[in-house]
């Protein structure tokens, strides 16, 4: 007999990422995730951009890494709280790697947490881990290509940092293709140009994101905005 | 890609099917894949004949439809192909609105007995 599923492949992940989504919003927690490849820079843009965050928003950070607790003994330093998720191997992270971590977070003290996927352009997308808003960070050295090959990253991501940008003058990066595939992709994608190792640029990409989070929780409970954006 | 994360989550649908109709035996699971979701068919057949030892299951034709991904345009409104390295529209030059098809990742339907 022919039995009509129409499920989901994702079922277990979607579920327990609607599961994440409601003590998210039940902390009134707005939550990021951040998605890359290797190398483009997201470890070294959260560190410069800790300190400037910190000064409004109660931060935790979840790290996803396939080894090492490097990416978060660097955050460690800036004296928020971080999670290590190592994957041993795996390509992303998915909700429950998520909802596991959140055990090791006080969240009645966060308002903002960011997790840093896994450096990978593909398998991320296909992750719900219950986060309100994507990002996705590209640098300069892997070529403006990069939107017209991994196009699902950029479609659904909120923003995009364009990061290592002071190395514009010597790549061959055309600002123009990229920014008109960006445009085709997904008009109303905020782009942001950072050299996060000097912290060039992440003054605006933080007020934007501090700006998110206000808008994210606007109406959602019973805190002003004002109470919750200190 | 992650296909075999992937094969790993079917699994658990296909598992709470095999027991809420009582099967015995699954001779087919066809699926529905969006060209977006970077799934290659050849790798994700080979994870399910691995996984799939021993169980009710084992031997079942894994069968794949694979949908184009298709885009609404944002100007002009006419849904078209997204081509490779091109997602402006075709017809007008506009952005892209919504994806219409693409990144689907469900199962149609199970055959079994």
């Amino acid at each position: 007999m022919e039995i009509k599923v129409l499920k989901n492949i994702m079922k277990r992940n979607e579920d327990l990422a609607g599961l994440n989504r409601e003590i998210f919003d039940k902390h009134g927690i707005v939550t990021v995730n951040i998605m890359s490849s290797p190398g483009a820079g997201k470890t070294t843009i959260l560190e410069k951009a800790i300190p400037i965050l910190r000064k409004d928003l109660n931060l935790a950070i979840i790290e996803g890494d396939l080894m090492t607790s490097r990416d978060a003994e660097r955050i460690k330093r800036q004296q928020v709280p971080v999670v290590q998720i190592n994957t041993e191997g795996g390509c992303h992270l998915d909700a429950n790697m998520i909802n596991l971590s959140l055990n090791e977070l006080d969240l009645a003290d966060i308002d903002l947490i960011i997790i840093e996927n896994v450096g990978n352009l593909v398998c991320p997308g296909t992750y719900d881990l219950g986060e309100h808003f994507k990002l996705v960070v590209l640098s300069v050295a892997e070529g403006d290509d990069k939107p017209a090959k991994y196009p699902l990253m950029f479609q659904e991501s909120r923003a995009c940092i364009l990061n290592k940008i002071d190395l514009l003058p010597y790549s061959n990066f055309d600002l123009t293709t990229f920014n008109e595939d960006i445009h085709n992709l997904n008009p109303a994608m905020e782009i942001f140009h950072t050299a996060a190792f000097s912290g060039e640029g992440l003054e605006q990409w933080c007020s934007w994101l501090k700006d998110q989070v206000r808008q994210e929780n606007y109406g959602k409970n019973d805190l002003t905005q004002e109470q919750r954006l200190k | 890609m992650h296909e075999i994360a992937i094969v790993d989550n079917l699994i658990t649908v296909v598992d709470d099917q095999v027991k809420e109709h009582q099967l015995e035996k699954v001779h087919r699971v066809h699926l529905v894949v969006g060209q977006l979701t970077g799934v290659v068919e050849d790798v994700l057949r080979f994870c399910w004949q691995v996984s799939a030892e021993g169980t009710p299951w084992e031997g079942a034709q894994l069968t794949v439809d694979q949908k184009a991904a298709v885009a609404l345009c944002a100007d002009c409104n006419v849904e078209y192909e997204l081509k490779e390295q091109c997602f402006a529209c075709p017809h007008c030059g506009g952005a892209i609105k919504s994806l219409v098809t693409g990144k689907e990742l469900y199962i149609d339907y199970i055959e079994g007995d």
